[in-house]
């Protein structure tokens, strides 16, 4: 008879209970031999096999207090060969890669300048020499020059009618008749002065998005003066 | 048999190393334990039932609890070394041996009831290890461990109405090999003169 030929036997789940708690009372056809299985299997749970106690005790006693003299007791079972921790090959692995890395790093002058100073001293004691940074002007602390190129005025095209600012704050005006650079004045145009590049320290408003402040507006009725009037890059005021 | 009021005598001195308490510990509960492992893992019960013993000293300090839990704590940690077993073996399930053996093994009889006197114990356990591991596992430390269904859920990370299922399923496939078992036997007995 093949295993899946096996006869198909019904135990209910109460029938069970009682065959393994011992209680079989009345047991239907079939359970009789599961109940004498049981029992031969918990007779196995009282049959002493006293041959390794004392191996056995002996190895309890040495983990649970070591003998005086150091020495440690026989293991009942052989020692299994032990296998050595991956951590010391870690360690140097991550150590290497940390040099490769930032040797790397300090040879091409990419580390930050309060690092690359000291690793340069450092190796330049056993003749190596490294890039260093080329000065402190780059430091954060200070605006970069690019900056200053955004304070220049903003002008309109020759004969542009619109309002033209300046930046500065001190010298703007509207000159609608004019040609750029040039504004209406009193008696005429007027060509501004080259407006000096304004210290560094003082731009740092220019490079925010903030609006300029709202310009010095002076609006005359005079008529435009004519055409190619007006002194161009003299810096003087020219007469009507 | 169990130890009853002395057990917290025994386990404050096993503690504290002294042999006589180890050596109580160990002919009270050893016979399980090696019953247990006899089943689930033949050929290293021995090794293994020592392996456990050595655990419970290391564990000793540290366990609190009556003579129950601490058959539950021991048998939890048979459990685990059967499991690492099972791993260094390459996941390998036991060996259990082809079901037709069943048949040479278990002793003929003619009648259910000289079943009970004749089986072995080790036919027992050898039968109880043909049958899946997850159902022969809760089915000994129901039977051989005498846990609680609690218990042995707890030991093998199931619901107790799993482990009730599982032992149904255990208690069910061994009445079915049983009666296979006498089918064989009588087929036998009608072809023989």
């Amino acid at each position: 008879m093949a295993p899946n030929d096996m006869p198909r036997i019904d135990l209910d789940p109460q029938t069970v209970e009682r065959l393994i708690d011992r209680r079989p009372g009345d047991l239907p056809p079939g359970a009789s031999r599961v109940l004498g299985v049981l029992e031969a299997a918990r007779l196995a749970a009282t049959e002493s096999d006293d041959r390794r106690m004392a191996t056995t005790v002996a190895a309890m006693r040495a983990v649970i207090a070591p003998t005086e003299d150091g020495v440690q007791a026989a293991s009942p079972v052989p020692a299994r060969r032990r296998v050595p921790s991956p951590l010391p090959r870690l360690v140097a692995a991550s150590a290497a890669g940390l040099t490769v890395l930032f040797g790397g790093l300090a040879a091409a002058g990419a580390l930050p300048s309060v690092a690359q100073n000291p690793v340069a001293d450092i190796v330049s004691h056993v003749g190596i020499d490294l890039p260093r940074p080329a000065s402190s002007d780059n430091s954060p602390e200070k605006p970069a020059e690019a900056t200053t190129t955004s304070t220049t005025p903003t002008t309109a095209p020759a004969g542009d009618t619109t309002a033209t600012t300046a930046v500065t704050g001190e010298t703007t005006v509207t000159a609608p008749a004019c040609p750029a650079p040039s504004y209406e004045g009193p008696n005429g145009c007027i060509t501004p002065l080259p407006i000096p590049e304004p210290p560094t320290t003082s731009t740092s408003t220019s490079t925010t998005t903030q609006p300029p402040p709202p310009p010095t507006t002076t609006t005359t009725t005079s008529p435009p003066p004519p055409s190619g009037q007006g002194g161009r890059g003299n810096g003087h005021v020219d007469a009507a | 048999m169990a130890l009853g009021e002395q057990f917290s005598d025994v386990l404050n001195a096993a503690r504290s190393g002294a042999p006589w308490a180890l050596e109580v510990l160990y002919r009270e509960f050893h016979p399980p334990v090696l019953a247990f492992l006899r089943a689930r893992a033949p050929g290293e019960a021995e090794d293994l039932a020592s392996d456990v013993f050595v655990a419970v000293a290391e564990g000793l300090v540290r366990f609190e609890g009556n003579e129950d839990g601490f058959r539950s704590w021991l048998f939890t940690i048979t459990y685990r070394q059967v499991g690492q077993l099972r791993r260094r073996l390459g996941r390998r399930r036991t060996d259990p041996f082809p079901v037709d053996e069943v048949d040479e093994r278990v002793p003929p009889g003619d009648a259910e009831s000289d079943a009970m006197a004749a089986i072995s114990t080790q036919q027992a356990l050898d039968l109880i290890a043909t049958l899946p591991p997850a159902q022969s596992e809760v089915l000994l430390l129901r039977v051989v461990a005498d846990l609680s269904v609690d218990d042995v859920a707890s030991i093998v990370g199931k619901r107790p109405t799993a482990v009730r299922a599982l032992q149904h399923r255990a208690v069910v496939g061994l009445a079915r090999r049983a009666a296979r078992e006498e089918a064989a036997r009588e087929e036998k007995s009608e072809s023989s003169p």
